[in-house]
């Protein structure tokens, strides 16, 4: 029988390990075999399911003949009129189903082959006939009906179970006349329980502390001290951070980093504190929405925020905020209803009832956020610098202000045809406005120019600055290191002949000079390379290996402060002449600087720019050289065949707006205002830490949600409108029109998954597997639970008696009869049970990457206890970190910062920390439920080899030295700091003679000794919960 | 165990994964976990541990006879030319420097071509080489040692036009970051054959990873046993296998000796065969610090094949040497050998990435080394059963890129057809697949799609696509994805 093939193969492989490759069967039967009365979720849904459901099945677009096969209705009667009905309950003969499944025809025979090439097993045929028989009852999915109290089973044994949980554990053991096993030493259950809670060893005081006391409730009172300490908080956060995808980098080609370690240091923070986990959901999935969000609230959010941002060249913004927003509804049904819902993407899910609707409702409530796959990934948060959140929601709205006035200005406003100009052999370039259609970058990134009054700057509150010495504006650049501002993608080209010459005024800013400034051109013959500067040669190092050539041509020392001065560069030495520039750039390093009237005298023809005198004229410009320096939005409305009202005012506007000189000076006063307050923005954000969070979009500006045919955001479908899957609104309905509406329905008690699903998971961090050993999975394609009424158990427990307490039931879980057994295997019960799953034994499992580091590093006395703020990087071989497009270097960090528990290490998604990966630590680009446990060569390499780990030898035999004493006690001491117990006087002997041997091959008392400590880090026990 | 819904051979079972993983790391078995698999299920049948003919298992692998046992996958990171390689369009030249037909530009997304590009016709001369109608530019001189040895295909195309979301639609069948590479999914399916050395090997060179980082040798949601294991350049090939300083080979000798003694006392007590697991991984390690650096020291290297792939230092990092460490890796039995060597993104904007100065380079760099490859397999007897693959991840437009007005030659990427050569392992030798219009915009012949190429690769081994598969979150999931058509007009 096929079933069997899922029988955990570990003693099937230790046998052929003794057998040199020959396979040998199992001597016992393992005990979940033994069939039982038949169960339709269990026994019969499952083959119907990979069998039938493919082409008979929820998927309207897939269905075949007209025939499901998933609901009783549709089983039990004809699906067309006259053909028979596949089931007749309590009759196989007369079941159409029976005779398919049976046939020999290979026109008839079902499943097809390409389904299942072999058929049915004889043994499947005889259970579906059997049920057929016994009347074919049907039952919903497990994981979908309301949990309820399961009726506490009697038990024989009333003195073991010491919570209600236990008779559920004792009950199944009974029913296969097992019996638990013996405790496990005093020694052994507190470094369990310590590992559990805190994620460290015990240290030796807390280990003479416990031993000593002999009071009855000592350990439940060892469970408390670790549940207050704030130890508890780092370990359980490294759980949920794998779940919410947390990481340092934004993902994808150029994975920059990302500043969200507030959101890390917020879940540490809830799990100290105990925030219930219904509020630790609603803050995460939807703290903006609530009433008047504290700031802990906001930066819960962030949750949602650690999904992927592609900042590479070229990509679209949009597909990427989609795949952001599928990464949302897949993240939040796999962490909190263990359903896989990326199938229903693309089409109705094959096997659960999920359609492809149910997966856009949810995409419909968190499709209305307002992050866009942006590079400075706003929406964003400023934490820290006082109250300088407040002050930037100031001063967005003055912006947003600002431009909805200038909408509505320019709305208003006729077109109106600028004078055309006389020619001028001193060609203005910029002064009250830029030069026609460019694209400006300011600190780069695209910003408007940053135009400067001294009655815009004081209305902000920035030092007001000098008038213009030309027009009635100037501009104004400055900011911390190097910095520039340009415009560039000038149409047309300006030409510059022989004896041409480049002028713009500067005015130094006396209370905050630079240290030097820069002019650079970019030429359509050569990019960016024609530079003048002045001031001190080291302060803008661009192009210095050019020094003395036009690359980068020294004009002088830096202008005098606090006036105007008139600097002028002859084309010739920037070698210009004869070429034709495109752009402008002024730069500078640090301190503050105000510019006006660039201009150019060319001593050459120009080209006309006619195209600013008419809307018309512009847009023809525009597409003959395809839009380069629009907004995507706009750039699209320019190219459609057949533009909409709307695009063509959007145009209208941006021509008006930015293009004709003499419209744009009608909406100057409010453009300088937002120059101001944008720069007083930027000065804000560099003082905080900003970081990025969910906030909504305002009415106006919701997405409506369509379905995406195939799942493609190229193939928009019909509109659909918030809401939860439809098969759940049956058992637990809601209205959901939002994030906050989801978040309360996922907790609310009529939700059927959501306790089993998180008592699961949480049962699976302290048991090493799941009850359903699927966490991530409840639907009909999950695993089974193994005692269904012990996760219901829990499931209440957790929900209704300890409130949602994670730590009231953290504390049910180790405090229960079930955890404290020994987790000795004895042959017998590994060969009945080898995966454990009824637990007469505590599980034996490897340690995760972070604990192994961490144990490390807390045995060996080095591990800091300074707790959040930035990630940190520890030691990491040269070269890990090699990225295209990203020179970003992986900086050892100093002092403690080396030693901090793992939870700070700096996580790059491209590439996390070698060590953690080879412990199976994932890539954190998503979710991940589960994290796989191999045994491979290469983490011995990295406890043994890792200079970290080296490091943690050495201080460790430090220890142990300290101690005093003989060879042997000193190694007692560190294998007791390690492993929380007393070596046995065999493995004692064997330690010496280990520190013997390699005495003898000439290491000196302490290098022995070292080589030791390293040996006792890389037992199997110290990478082991036992 | 009583669940029959995992009837799929490679269910999400953890703990039969991670038994079956720790002794197979490296494939202590002759093969991999599929024929543990099977063998497990004839044993469940009550079946002697022959395998039964035909295909009443879909599940055993490999499928069938294979053509490959390994393999060497040269990557070019950035995608080179196809035009000023090896698919010559006269037709560009005639209409070098003219603006590109409309035609062209119609429902066109590229990733830096603004506005109405220029036709690019190549700078470089062609001639014929081998007997099959192939040709090569001037930039590939030594091609045609081995024009006769391979299979061209001018017709290869793609769904992506980006680095990171090409290379890795390449390599695990999807653009998106975590699925398995193709390297993990034969380990998974075939085991390795050395006990020593990582199955599959990943060699960088021109100083960057690939634009998708490590995700294109990365397992996915596959255990991470079947993730390429990157051999650097510089330090440690593999990752910490250098024992610290003051520690002698004796001396980690008798570590282990009293590790595993230790271990032994404990697995007494507490029985959990994962002990002894445990023991024999730590042996591995140490009998891989002789296998590692054994394998990648090319001290031995007679001075004729040094010179044959164009080695002047042994020790500095370079292709070329990759190249010859890929076959002395895949002459140990290592599965799958991944080579990328970055810089070949001849955009155009600047010397470094054009067409005359980068291009040039890069050839200079690799051409005569990927030859040798071939022809050192070949002279001894491993091209038979290697199959050798060379590509970008996509092709490069007909059109100058000329981004800001850049006057540098350069090419934007270009998803519609790319070409890339194949040999050894049953490939058809001197045979051209596929063609291109006159611009060499569009395949117009036998056209080749990446899940196409995916499907005859596994297809080489003995495996079929479509029944290679892991179920995860749900799903059964394949290299493939729920495309893909073997090519068997590129076997002889």
């Amino acid at each position: 029988m096929f079933t069997a093939r899922t029988q955990p193969l570990a003693i099937v492989f230790a046998c052929a390990a003794a057998a040199a490759g020959i396979l040998r069967p199992a001597v016992v039967q393992p005990i979940d075999k033994r069939s039982e009365t038949i169960d339709f979720g269990r026994d019969i849904r499952p083959i119907l399911a990979n069998n039938c459901f493919k082409c008979h099945g929820p998927d309207d677009a897939a269905r075949q003949a007209g025939l499901r096969l998933d609901t009783r209705e549709g089983a039990t009667a004809a699906p067309k009129p006259g053909q028979p009905a596949p089931i007749t309950p309590g009759d196989p003969d007369a079941s159409e189903l029976m005779r398919r499944i049976a046939s020999e025809d290979p026109d008839e025979k079902m499943p097809p082959p390409e389904v299942n090439p072999r058929g049915l097993s004889q043994d499947k045929i005889e259970l579906l006939g059997r049920w057929i028989k016994q009347g074919a009852p049907w039952g919903e999915h497990w994981a979908f009906v309301p949990v309820t109290r399961p009726s506490e089973p009697s038990v024989k044994d009333r003195v073991w179970p010491k919570a209600p949980m236990d008779r559920f554990v004792m009950a199944r053991l009974e029913a296969e006349s097992l019996s638990p096993s013996i405790g496990a030493s005093k020694e052994t259950l507190l470094r369990r329980v310590s590992l559990d809670l805190i994620g460290l060893p015990p240290t030796p005081e807390e280990r003479a502390a416990f031993l000593a006391d002999e009071s009855p409730d000592a350990y439940e009172r060892v469970v408390d001290r670790l549940l207050a300490s704030p130890r508890y908080g780092e370990k359980w956060a490294r759980w949920w951070l794998d779940l919410a995808r947390y990481a340092d980098t934004k993902g994808y080609e150029k994975d920059d980093r990302r500043t969200i370690w507030p959101y890390r240091d917020w879940v540490i923070k809830a799990f100290n504190t105990d925030e219930p986990l219904n509020e630790f959901t609603i803050d995460q999935l939807a703290g903006d929405l609530r009433d008047r969000p504290t700031t802990d609230q906001i930066v819960a959010t962030a949750f949602h925020r650690n999904t992927m941002t592609n900042d590479e060249g070229g990509t679209d913004d949009e597909e990427f905020r989609v795949a952001a927003v599928i990464d949302r509804v897949n993240t939040t049904m796999e962490v909190w209803q263990g359903l896989t819902f990326g199938c229903a993407q693309c089409h109705s899910h094959k096997y659960d009832p999920i359609t492809q609707t149910d997966y856009y409702r949810l995409f419909a409530v968190f499709n209305n956020t307002q992050d866009s796959d942006k590079a400075d990934e706003s929406p964003t948060f400023a934490l820290g610098a006082g109250d300088a959140q407040r002050r930037i929601e100031e001063l967005d709205r003055i912006i947003n202000d600002a431009n909805k006035a200038i909408d509505r200005e320019v709305a208003a406003l006729a077109e109106e045809a600028p004078p055309s100009e006389p020619p001028s052999e001193e060609i203005s370039v910029v002064d009250d406005h830029l030069p026609g259609a460019v694209e400006v970058y300011v600190d780069d990134a695209v910003r408007p120019w940053p135009w400067s009054t001294p009655l815009a700057r004081k209305e902000i509150g920035l030092p007001e600055g000098p008038k213009a010495v030309s027009g009635t504006r100037c501009w104004h650049t400055g900011g911390e290191g190097v910095a520039q501002t340009f415009f560039h993608k000038l149409g047309p080209a300006l030409a510059i002949g022989v004896g041409g010459e480049l002028s713009v005024s500067v005015y130094i800013d006396p209370a905050s000079p630079p240290k030097g400034i820069m002019l650079q051109w970019i030429s359509v013959e050569d990019t960016w390379s024609h530079r003048a500067y002045w001031g001190d040669a080291s302060a803008i190092p661009w192009a210095k290996e050019d020094e003395g050539s036009a690359k980068r041509r020294r004009i002088g020392d830096l202008p005098a402060a606090g006036e105007w001065v008139r600097l002028t560069v002859p084309a010739s030495v920037v070698n210009l002449e004869n070429h034709s520039i495109t752009g402008w750039a002024f730069a500078q390093a640090g301190g503050s600087a105000y510019w006006d009237a660039a201009t150019v005298r060319a001593n050459a023809p120009q080209k006309p720019r006619d195209y600013i005198r008419s809307l018309a004229a512009w847009i023809e410009f525009e597409k003959a050289r395809d839009a380069v320096t629009l907004p995507p939005q706009l750039r699209a409305s320019l190219k459609s065949k057949d533009p909409t009202d709307a695009e063509l005012a959007a145009l209208r506007a941006y021509y008006l707006r930015y293009v004709n000189p003499v419209t744009t000076a009608r909406v100057s006063a409010k453009e300088n205002l937002i120059a101001a307050a944008g720069e007083q923005r930027r000065k804000l954000a560099r003082n905080a830490t900003e970081l990025p969070v969910m906030r909504e979009l305002v009415d106006d500006k919701k997405r409506t949600t369509r379905r995406f045919n195939r799942g493609s955001f190229l193939a928009p479908a019909e509109e659909v409108h918030p809401g939860i899957p439809g098969f759940l609104s049956r058992v637990s309905p809601a209205q959901v029109e939002n994030r906050l509406d989801l978040a309360r329905w996922l907790m609310a008690d009529s939700n059927p998954l959501t306790a089993r699903v998180l008592a699961n998971r949480v049962w699976e961090q302290v048991f090493g597997s799941g009850i359903v050993e699927t966490v991530e999975d409840f639907g009909t394609q999950g695993a089974w639970p193994t005692n269904r009424e012990l996760l219901d158990q829990l499931a209440i427990t957790l929900r209704d008696e300890c409130g949602w307490s994670l730590k009231a039931f953290l504390r049910t879980l180790v405090t229960s009869a079930t955890y404290r057994q020994s987790s000795a295997a004895p042959a017998q019960l590994l060969a009945l049970d080898p995966g454990n799953r009824l637990l007469a034994r505590f599980p034996r499992v490897r340690l995760d990457g972070e604990m192994i580091r961490d144990s490390a590093l807390a045995a060996s006395g080095l591990l800091s206890g300074k707790m959040f703020g930035p990630s940190v990087f520890p030691h990491q071989p040269e070269g890990v970190w090699q990225m295209i497009y990203n020179d970003d270097a992986w900086r050892q960090s100093e002092g403690e910062d080396a030693h901090r528990r793992s939870v700070y290490t700096f996580w790059r998604r491209t590439s996390p920390h070698p060590a953690m990966t080879t412990f199976d630590a994932p890539s954190r680009e998503f979710c991940v439920s589960r994290r796989i446990r191999t045994n491979t060569p290469l983490q011995a390499f990295v406890t043994l080899n890792d200079p970290q780990f080296v490091e943690c030898a050495e201080s460790l035999a430090g220890k142990a030295e300290q101690a005093g004493g003989n060879a042997g006690s000193r190694l007692a001491v560190a294998f007791q700091r390690v492993l929380c117990r007393e070596p046995t006087r065999q493995e004692q002997d064997e330690l010496v003679r280990a520190f013997e041997a390699q005495r003898r091959l000439g290491a000196s008392d302490r290098a022995a000794l070292v080589r030791v400590c390293s040996i006792i880090l890389n037992l199997d026990e110290s990478l082991t919960k036992e | 165990m009583s669940h029959p819904q995992h009837d799929n051979t490679f269910g999400p079972d953890l703990s039969r994964v991670r038994s079956i993983t720790r002794r197979h790391f490296f494939g202590q078995m002759k093969n991999g976990i599929g024929m543990l698999a099977f063998a497990s299920l004839l044993r469940e049948q009550g079946l002697a541990a022959t395998p039964p003919q035909g295909t009443l298992f879909t599940d055993h692998l490999p499928h069938f006879a294979p053509r490959a046992k390994r393999i060497v996958y040269i990557h070019l990171a950035g995608s080179p030319p196809q035009q000023d390689l090896f698919d010559p369009k006269p037709r560009l030249t005639e209409l070098n420097g003219q603006p590109c037909p409309d035609s062209l530009l119609e429902k066109e997304r590229f990733a830096f071509i603004k506005g109405h590009p220029k036709i690019l016709g190549s700078p470089y001369s062609f001639s014929p080489v081998g007997s099959a109608g192939m040709q090569a530019s001037t930039l590939v001189p030594n091609f045609a040692k081995i024009a006769d040895e391979v299979t061209m295909i001018r017709s290869m195309y793609t769904d992506q036009f980006n680095h990171a979301p090409a290379e890795l639609f390449l390599y695990t069948g999807s653009a998106r970051l975590g699925r398995p590479s193709m390297g993990s999914w034969l380990l998974y399916g075939l085991g390795s054959e050395n006990q020593d050395l990582p199955g599959f090997v990943v060699l960088l060179s021109g100083g960057k990873n690939p634009s998708s980082g490590k995700s294109v040798w990365g397992s996915g949601f596959l255990p991470s046993v079947y993730s390429g294991c990157q051999c650097r350049s510089t330090g440690d090939a593999v990752l910490y296998t250098a024992n610290p300083p003051d520690v002698s080979r004796e001396a980690r000798r008798s570590q282990l000796d009293s590790l595993a003694s230790l271990n032994r006392m404990h697995h007494a007590e507490h029985g959990d065969p994962e002990t002894l697991s445990r023991i024999d991984q730590y042996e591995l390690a140490f009998r891989m610090q002789i296998a590692v650096p054994g394998v990648t020291d090319l001290s031995a290297e007679p001075r004729h094949t040094l010179d044959m792939y164009g080695i002047d230092n042994i020790a500095k990092p370079s292709f070329a040497r990759n190249c010859l460490l890929a076959r002395r890796l895949l002459e140990s039995g290592v599965r799958y050998v991944q080579l990328f060597d970055h810089g070949w993104d001849v955009h155009g904007t600047n010397p470094g990435d054009d067409i005359m100065t980068q291009l040039p380079l890069k050839c200079r760099d690799t051409d005569q080394a990927s030859a040798a490859l071939v022809l050192d397999l070949k002279q001894r007897g491993l091209l038979e059963d290697t199959l050798v693959v060379w590509s970008g991840e996509f092709g490069r437009t007909p059109m100058n890129e000329e981004r800001d007005g850049s006057k540098y030659l350069g090419r934007d990427h270009h998803p519609h057809c790319f070409t890339i050569w194949m040999a050894g392992a049953g490939i058809r030798r001197g045979y051209v697949h596929g063609e291109t219009d006159d611009l060499g915009y569009r395949v117009v012949k036998d056209p080749v799609h990446i899940h196409d190429l995916q499907a005859t690769i596994l297809h080489a081994f003995g495996l079929n696509h479509e029944q290679l598969t892991y179920r995860f979150q749900g799903r059964d999931f394949r290299l493939t994805d729920v495309h893909g058509k073997v090519v068997h007009s590129l076997f002889a």
